[in-house]
């Protein structure tokens, strides 16, 4: 297996589960079930447990690969050298799963969605685009950019909100940007982070073919899933494009005078995705967007930038649900962290994060108090209560 | 232990189905096909069995030529062999004939178990692993959520309306699978393509000796009059008993059978 022996440099020091001041716990499975297996360390030495033949495959070690959020956290963390490939290595030791056909049921399905239908949702392809009616975001047709939306801003409710505020922006910006609509593919991201890689390999290699085949070159995400898929994954396989996040285009339209954010008197914080954070690495185009709206009043949240909380969507978690929800889920403690801010809107860039705190919200019973809104929404004056 | 599993191709379950112009069939170009969800549960059983008993897992279809999908998914899975009987004079075979014609198959294939899924998902037809199992003059159970072979013996759990009944046979049987039976491993594209190398073996009616006059459309004892689109199906099932206990009784039972949730 890939990376094997890298489960033999680490020493279980524990560093990977706590925040950058060693005060909090700052893994997302740790911090929902409580073991040290669910934690990095854990699950190094589970791995190292399986690869020396000590245990075999079970339900229950799948499901501790599997609750892995792939948030990053322990990269940033972790003082040894392992660092750099501790990610590669759980991806390669469920792939060693996917392989064998072991896999939870719930990411069996995840799969085979996208497979045979080719969206999670199993939706038809023929509604993939339907959240631009009537945005007036054109089809990509030689267009300067490409609006790659991704699974969850074309199917998911919360997901198509943000969809539809984030183009309406470009629209009103009169930017030379398409979108593929019916023709979209899945980027793949998650199906790779659940360890498919043949399932990966061949959606990029579906989706270079067809940006080729209609001269795309520059490309903006929805999702920062697919912001790290574009930029990080698809030049492997010979697809290279110019790729931005949403936030970074934003920040250099308002630097143009191409938008002008509303002015608004709410009390934001605002939520580090980790695809764009800490894998990313963009954490101040969004904070400088949020500095140009006229009267805003912006506090971090304790846990912010490299160090910020997972929303515990990541990993397919988001799909796969493997980690669950309850008190102590990721999402739950996230919102609790943001009202402690004394924060009315909780500002968010990213299509899994806007529907997971959401619904921790709701779980939290905070409604009235606190709300999730993208960054498109917060330029437009922010809330639609 | 020499296990024979019974597959079919059907439609996609998201699949958009429209009916054909001649109003009795289904248009069949847009659809993507899969092995029907009920014969991937008979298909990881009969691994799970060859597991722990030793023997051999044989995948039995008919269809045309895209079946040949479905057997190799199963092969992938890690079925043995295929068995795809291809012969354009059997397309149109209703539920009966489809058993005659498998029953044939089945005369030449050493088995101590058959399993079968308990219906397909495009017609509903639940036939067919009946009517094999008559023609060969072997036991059947259905519905099976549970089995154990203990000394030539099967142990089957199956469901009925709220009931579980447990039935003893001595093989060989046959038996249909019930949601809840398994959960079917999953197969990555590469070993669909490795499975490439498992032999599947063609045959035609003449290799079974069976008169095309007595299967397809000829032998059809059940004709299609005629196929329409479902109603639009109402949002809302109201539960209306005389409590909130029987209220919530019945939603159990009918979340138990649609989706065998668990009653931990």
């Amino acid at each position: 297996m890939e990376y094997a022996d890298l489960t033999r440099l680490c020493f279980r020091c524990g560093y990977c589960k706590f925040s950058a001041d060693y005060g909090e716990f700052n893994c997302p499975s740790y911090l929902k079930f409580g073991f040290d297996t669910y934690a990095p360390g854990g699950r190094m030495w589970l791995i190292k447990a399986w690869l020396t033949r000590q245990i075999d495959i079970s339900a229950n070690y799948m499901k501790i690969l599997y609750t892995c959020a792939t948030c990053g956290n322990c990269k940033e963390q972790c003082v040894m050298d392992l660092k750099t490939n501790l990610l590669d290595l759980f991806e390669a030791a469920k792939s060693e799963l996917v392989e064998e056909g072991a896999v939870p049921p719930a990411v069996r399905d995840y799969f085979k969605a996208i497979s045979i239908n080719g969206n999670p949702y199993k939706e038809p392809q023929s509604e993939r685009g339907k959240w631009a009616e009537g945005i007036g975001i054109e089809v990509f047709d030689g267009h300067e950019y490409l609006f790659y939306v991704g699974d969850v801003g074309s199917y998911d409710e919360r997901g198509k909100k943000m969809a539809t505020s984030v183009a309406s922006v470009f629209v009103d910006a009169g930017l030379s940007i398409g979108m593929l609509g019916e023709e979209e593919i899945s980027d793949g991201n998650d199906v790779k982070a659940l360890g498919e890689k043949w399932l990966f390999q061949y959606l990029a290699e579906e989706n270079i073919k067809l940006f080729n085949a209609r001269g795309v070159k520059k490309i903006i995400t929805l999702d920062p899933h697919a912001y790290n898929a574009f930029r990080v994954e698809y030049p492997k396989f010979g697809g290279n494009f110019e790729v931005q996040h949403y936030t970074q285009l934003f920040l250099t339209l308002i630097k143009n005078k191409a938008i002008h954010p509303e002015s608004s008197d709410l009390k934001v914080t605002y939520h580090d995705p980790c695809y764009l954070g800490r894998h990313g690495g963009v954490y101040d185009a969004p904070r400088e967007i949020l500095k140009c709206v006229p009267g805003l009043h912006f506090s971090e949240m304790g846990r912010n930038g490299k160090n910020a909380l997972c929303c515990g969507g990541g990993g397919g978690n988001f799909f796969t649900d493997m980690m669950g929800g309850g008190e102590e889920s990721p999402a739950r403690i996230r919102v609790r962290e943001a009202l402690e801010t004394g924060c009315q809107g909780l500002v968010v860039a990213c299509p899994l994060c806007a529907k997971m705190l959401e619904d921790a919200v709701k779980a939290e019973g905070v409604e009235t108090r606190i709300r999730i809104q993208d960054l498109a929404e917060t330029l437009k004056g922010g809330v639609e209560r | 232990m020499e296990i024979v599993v019974l597959v079919k191709q059907v439609p996609d379950t998201e699949a958009m189905i429209q009916i054909a112009e001649d109003g009795v069939s289904l248009k069949t170009e847009k659809i993507t096909w899969i092995m029907n969800p009920y014969d991937e549960f008979a298909v990881e059983e009969a691994l799970r069995i060859r597991a722990s008993l030793g023997g051999r897992v044989t995948v039995l279809a008919l269809g045309p030529e895209s079946t040949v999908t479905a057997i190799r998914t199963a092969l992938a899975m890690g079925a043995d062999k295929g068995i795809h009987i291809n012969d354009p004079a059997a397309e149109g075979s209703d539920s009966l004939s489809t058993g005659k014609i498998l029953a044939a198959a089945l005369k030449d294939i050493p088995y101590d178990l058959i399993i079968a899924g308990q219906r397909a998902m495009d017609d509903d037809g639940y036939q067919v692993g009946a009517a094999v199992a008559e023609y060969l003059d072997i036991p059947q159970i259905s519905m099976v959520i549970k089995q154990e072979i203990v000394g030539g013996k099967i142990i089957c759990h199956r469901t009925e309306d709220g009931a579980l009944v447990t039935v003893e046979s001595d093989l060989p049987v046959l038996f249909t699978t019930q949601r809840g039976l398994n959960e079917p491993r999953y197969v990555t594209f590469p070993n669909i393509l490795k499975a490439k190398k498992k032999p599947v073996e063609i045959k035609t009616l003449e290799d079974l000796g069976i008169d095309p006059q007595t299967v397809g459309p000829a032998g059809q004892k059940v004709t299609i009059v005629a196929l329409h689109s479902p109603p639009k199906r109402i949002g809302v099932r109201m539960l209306v008993r005389e409590t909130d206990q029987e209220n919530a009784a019945e939603l159990v039972r009918i979340l138990s059978e649609k989706v065998n949730v668990s009653r931990a």
